[in-house]
């Protein structure tokens, strides 16, 4: 009854906001600062060369195959350990990154970039063709410099 | 005669420039202050730490295209939030920042801010009137039971400290008191800041307004400059209610060392503090709910403490 | 008013007056009195998502409520006709939005049910720990905007803060923040990273202190209670009946849950307690909520704790093409908001031909009608903030 009259239960709410007023924020000021996504995170989707400039990919259609929103066309030429792709495509703008091209991939020619800032005012910028899905996605990143 | 003129337009002037730009940092100052207690930031990029927030958001809703829906009524559309602001802003005339300073000094001073703050209220009864939309109606409907009943639990929380005080010209309230009347009137300070806030339609008794119901309430309605009017008068409220409970229960400008206005200044900032405060902690009170504590709470207990009060007088 | 019928009621009105008095049956045919209809929704702020409600109001009080659903329909159950079983995984993370590994879950155990696939003891962790992180990150999301709809804002941002933790450790295990598509059919689809449950065991030690700073706010505030007892109550009986399931079963006291009462994966090995309160009111399903949070954090720190100790496969061998034989098969889990149930006809082919997910929310959703008879327009809000809906969910 004392507690009730003397409002000890809003006098709680109080002390507790009041404690985080002198707290540190935990916010974080995109875009002026960052964090840095885990080695796992599924950002952009990139094609792999190898050492001697050439593609991994064997144009085998599993990756296509297996997308669950269809948004993978590619075209292979060559028979055997030739095989390589000539058009590739991936639209990001259907993309739902589930991972899955990356996982049945066989000889690892898909890869994970931390690359995620997707949001464009051109639709077309998120058609990837054969170009630039090898391109170093870091230029497209975001910088604010102040 | 031209030279009072002259003078008076002066104070005006200053009073009412610097009543504006406290209620437009007010805004940054509330947005800081609950960013801070919700482990956030507030606005930070405008201007150095986003200082310069206020006078962007002013310039956007300057700008802004005034949309009046088809259904309103014109005339008291326009109307409304014009009332609500001229209202909230002739309360600044009485305010005694120090001794001399104020713009006019009326004998009836607390009188006149408590008839002209509940002509305020009728801007909001009728701007969620003229919207013509079912959620303004609430709104509106809602502040005007709200609002008359609270204005009585206003005016009764302040009648303790005045029999004390002896005069309702707020200079002498200040200077009857050689020790804050807080001290002799705990019970209506209580009620009084309970009383403000639903006079003020702020958390926890924002119900007018209430934007997860009623969306916004009496302004869903108001887009541009119209709204702004809203949001400067509302603002201005706060900055009152604050003045007089540091008038009233703080002894105003009295403090050792410090200049007078600056005393009143730091006093009505620990007030305007606390209503941010308490916004950023409690949840809303359902309209109902909140009607009856303020009758069958807060008026017999405010009854009785005119009662009590008026007897210690007697004896004492 | 329509123009036409103000006409009409200003003639009769100058004729009843020219005869000297007001003709009372006239007036009563032209003035009548209809309960104000309100539509909340589908853009409103505190219908969390594209919900729609017709209210007929008397004053604010509330005569009848109509739900009206289907803003958010994306016909997940034909799109999923027409996928292989492992494409339908990224589908199901997209019902419940908030909490898409308790969606996986049961999926791929409905597939494994059909498929009679063995699952290894790790991979069951695994997913066990992932779910138990899922169901209180959605509670968590449930809390904030049950609270900011109640008007208390400081603990939306506070719960933002806890539930930032987990979708961190999502990102650090799976890969992706909200839509995780870690569970494969036979298992998760690739081991945990190295550190991953030193940080879960770190999030599980600072965590019980965080529900405090939501009880100082929330647990005993008068304003809360006076807002959440005795409001939008169901008794047990009509909640059965209205195949209520989840914490809003339990808040009427019915001592159901399926972690428990049919248990799945190696939930029968756990120890932990089910949260019941007998309120039957929007409070006794916060109680529900808050005690889950906490039961659940003792979940995932067993798992932990066998996590560490265990190696092994997190894959059981399973054909690269999935085909099920012929059959049906209903699975049912316990998902954040309720009984969540997978219903998959195979016909043999790699693609399912029927697939019928018995959602939560949706369920849920169609008791509202009865919570909020006789009350008030505010209780609305919080009886719909209680039910916890998904829209992504029920409108599937």
């Amino acid at each position: 009854m004392v507690a009730k009259v003397l409002m000890k239960d809003l006098l709680i709410g109080l002390r507790r906001t009041f404690y985080y007023f002198f707290t540190k924020p935990i916010t974080v000021q995109y875009p002026k600062e960052k964090l840095q996504p885990f080695p796992r995170f599924r950002g952009f989707i990139r094609l792999v060369k190898d050492e001697e400039d050439k593609f991994k990919c064997i144009a085998c259609m599993q990756c296509a195959r297996v997308c669950p929103a269809q948004c993978i066309s590619l075209k292979g030429e060559g028979k055997g350990k030739e095989r390589h792709p000539v058009e590739f495509n991936i639209d990001f703008s259907r993309c739902i990154f589930c991972g899955f091209c990356v996982e049945v991939c066989p000889v690892n020619a898909l890869e994970f970039t931390s690359f995620y800032e997707g949001a464009q005012y051109d639709l077309d910028w998120l058609k990837f063709d054969i170009d630039k899905l090898t391109q170093d996605y870091k230029k497209w990143e975001r910088t604010f410099k102040k | 005669m031209w030279h009072d003129i002259g003078l008076a337009l002066l104070r005006i002037i200053v009073v009412f420039a610097v009543a504006l730009l406290f209620v437009a940092y007010l805004t940054y100052l509330e947005r800081k202050v609950i960013g801070h207690m919700q482990v956030r930031m507030g606005p930070m990029r405008v201007g150095p730490h986003g200082l310069l927030q206020p006078i962007a958001d002013g310039l956007k809703l300057f700008f802004k295209e005034d949309i009046v829906p088809y259904e309103s009524y014109k005339l008291t559309f326009y109307f409304a939030p014009l009332l609500c602001l001229v209202c909230a802003l002739i309360l600044f005339a009485v305010v005694p920042i120090d001794r001399n300073f104020m713009i006019t000094r009326l004998n009836i001073g607390l009188l006149y801010i408590l008839s002209i703050a509940s002509v305020g209220v009728m801007g909001i009864i009728l701007a969620g009137w003229a919207s013509g939309s079912k959620y303004s109606l609430l709104g509106g409907l809602r502040s005007a039971a709200q609002m008359f009943s609270y204005e009585i639990f206003l005016g009764f929380s302040l009648i303790g400290p005045l029999m004390i005080a002896g005069s309702l010209d707020l200079v002498k309230i200040v200077e009857a008191q050689k020790v804050p009347l807080i001290v002799y009137q705990p019970v209506a300070f209580v009620i009084y800041l309970i009383a403000a806030l639903g006079e003020i339609n702020r958390t926890p008794f924002d119900l007018p307004e209430a934007e997860s119901e009623l969306v916004a309430g009496f302004h869903t309605e108001y887009s541009g400059m119209k709204f702004a009017y809203f949001f400067l008068a509302e603002y201005a409220n706060l900055l009152i209610v604050s003045a007089i409970a540091t008038i009233v229960f703080l002894a105003g400008w009295k403090g050792p060392i410090l200049p007078g206005w600056m005393w009143f200044l730091i006093k009505m900032f620990i007030f305007v503090y606390f209503f941010i405060w308490v916004r950023a902690t409690f949840p809303r009170y359902r309209y109902d709910q909140f009607m009856r504590i303020g009758w069958k709470i807060m008026l017999p207990v405010v009854l009785a403490n005119i009662v009590v009060t008026g007897i210690v007088m007697m004896l004492v | 008013m329509a123009v036409k019928e103000e006409q009409q009621f200003k003639e009769l009105l100058a004729k009843g007056t020219s005869l000297g008095k007001v003709d009372q049956d006239l007036m009563r045919e032209t003035i009548k009195t209809q309960d104000l209809w309100i539509n909340m929704g589908p853009q409103h702020p505190s219908t969390h998502g594209v919900l729609r409600l017709i209210l007929s109001l008397q004053g604010e009080r509330i005569v009848d409520t109509e739900v009206v659903i289907g803003y958010l329909h994306r016909g997940t159950e034909k799109l999923a006709e027409a996928r292989t079983y492992h494409q339908i995984i990224p589908l199901t993370d997209r019902l419940d939005y908030l909490a898409s590994p308790n969606m996986n879950f049961g999926y791929v155990l409905a597939v494994e049910k059909l498929m009679g696939i063995e699952v290894p003891e790790r991979a069951e962790y695994i997913r066990v720990l992932m779910a138990e992180l899922g169901r209180i990150s959605s509670h968590l999301l449930w809390l904030a905007t049950h609270a900011l709809d109640i008007g208390a804002m400081t603990v939306f941002l506070y719960c933002f803060r806890e539930r930032e933790m987990i979708l961190d450790l999502f990102e650090m295990a799976t890969g992706g923040r909200l839509t995780t598509t870690y569970y494969r059919i036979g298992g998760v689809a690739y081991d945990l990273p190295e550190g991953f449950l030193d940080k879960v065991e770190e999030f599980c030690e600072i965590f019980p202190s965080r529900v405090k700073d939501y009880d100082d706010l929330l647990y005993a505030n008068r304003i809360w209670l006076s807002r959440t007892v005795n409001i939008a109550k169901i008794d047990a009986e009509t909640a059965i009946a209205l195949g209520l399931s989840g914490p809003s079963l339990r808040g009427s006291g019915v001592n159901w849950d399926l972690r428990r009462n049919q248990p799945y994966s190696v939930y029968d090995k756990l120890d932990f307690e089910v949260a019941v309160f007998d309120g039957c009111d929007v409070y006794a399903r916060y109680l529900v909520r808050r005690k889950e949070m906490l039961e659940s954090c003792k979940i995932v720190k067993q798992c932990v704790e066998y996590l560490k100790k265990t190696e092994g496969p997190v894959m059981a061998k399973v054909p690269k093409v999935i085909k099920p034989p012929a059959g049906e098969v209903y699975m049912a889990t316990e998902a954040p908001k309720g009984e969540l149930g997978y219903y998959i006809v195979s016909d043999g082919s790699t693609k399912p031909y029927r697939l019928k997910i018995r959602t939560p929310s949706f369920a849920n959703l169609m008791s509202l009608p009865e919570m909020c008879k006789g009350h008030l327009v505010a209780d609305v809000i919080a009886a719909i903030g209680s039910i916890d809906i998904v829209l992504g969910e029920v409108d599937r």
